[in-house]
């Protein structure tokens, strides 16, 4: 009897390890995919000096969309993507400076993905939900 | 006699139990803290395969607001800014032995045209035009 407590207690341990790993690498894939993106989006609007739209990757867990944070800045010199339902975040480099605390946090609308503004602003690149003047068009790599 | 032959028995059957249920409980409990470790590692090769994946465009814009003069803020990854003029005379020895970490992670390249005197990346007696390589890790 004991000996088959251990075994159930084990296989109940291993079970939640191995789903709680799993939905970690995805949700950490989800979320290095999406800061990629951004960070994309950031520094090229940087270097260029240009407001642009674009298109920012959906969160899915167990078939359904999830927040996503974005935060651009903090800590300084990088963005942020954090996924709070599967406690994972990535961080990209960005080259220019920010305003202080911008962050974002949306859930797409539609799997197509989540249209947002990267503009420069006299005091550094700003980052809103939604696209720039009304316009959708997507940044060139 | 038979009052002997039952204590022998119960003697016996004491001696003949291998393990003990502490010993039991020590080895499974073992076994749980191993399976957890050797998962949590699993996942974290996951992760760290996942990020080899991942291509890096950071060279492109680091490389544009250099040729632009802008201000820039020096990204967290390791980056090496090359010029050379038509004899590569004035090349930067620094990025000779660029590397991206012991383990030979990615290397990415830029490159621009640029005017010597007007970048502060090249030395103020290389005149003429340079082009200007960025190397940036992922």
């Amino acid at each position: 009897m004991t000996l088959f407590i251990v075994v159930a207690v084990w296989a109940a341990n291993y079970a939640q390890v191995f789903t709680t790993s799993v939905n970690d690498a995805a949700g950490y894939t989800q979320a290095v995919a999406i800061t990629t993106s951004a960070a994309t989006a950031v520094n090229t609007a940087c270097a260029y000096g240009t407001n642009d739209t674009f298109l920012l990757p959906c969160a899915f867990e167990g078939g359904q969309m999830v927040p996503v944070e974005l935060t651009l800045g903090s800590p300084a010199g990088s963005i942020t993507a954090s996924l709070p339902g599967s406690n994972v975040s990535a961080s990209r480099s960005i080259l220019c400076t920010t305003a202080p605390s911008d962050q974002i946090v949306y859930i797409c609308d539609s799997t197509q993905g989540e249209w947002a503004c990267v503009a420069n602003q006299a005091n550094g690149i700003n980052l809103t939900d939604g696209s720039c003047n009304g316009i959708n068009t997507t940044v060139g790599a | 006699m038979s009052n002997n032959l039952k204590l022998r028995k119960i003697s016996r059957g004491q001696r003949g139990q291998l393990f003990s249920v502490d010993f039991i409980l020590a080895v499974a409990f073992l076994v749980i803290g191993l399976g957890a470790v050797l998962q949590t590692s699993a996942a974290i090769q996951q992760s760290s395969a996942s990020r080899a994946q991942i291509t890096s465009d950071l060279a492109v814009p680091l490389s544009q607001m250099i040729a632009n003069g802008e201000p820039f803020i020096a990204p967290s990854t390791p980056y090496c800014v090359r010029w050379s003029n038509q004899t590569d005379a004035m090349d930067n020895p620094s990025c000779h032995s660029f590397s991206c970490g012991p383990s030979g992670g990615n290397i990415y390249a830029s490159q621009r045209l640029i005017q010597c005197y007007n970048s502060t990346f090249v030395p103020p007696a290389l005149n003429g035009t340079c082009l200007m390589t960025v190397y940036t890790c992922e």
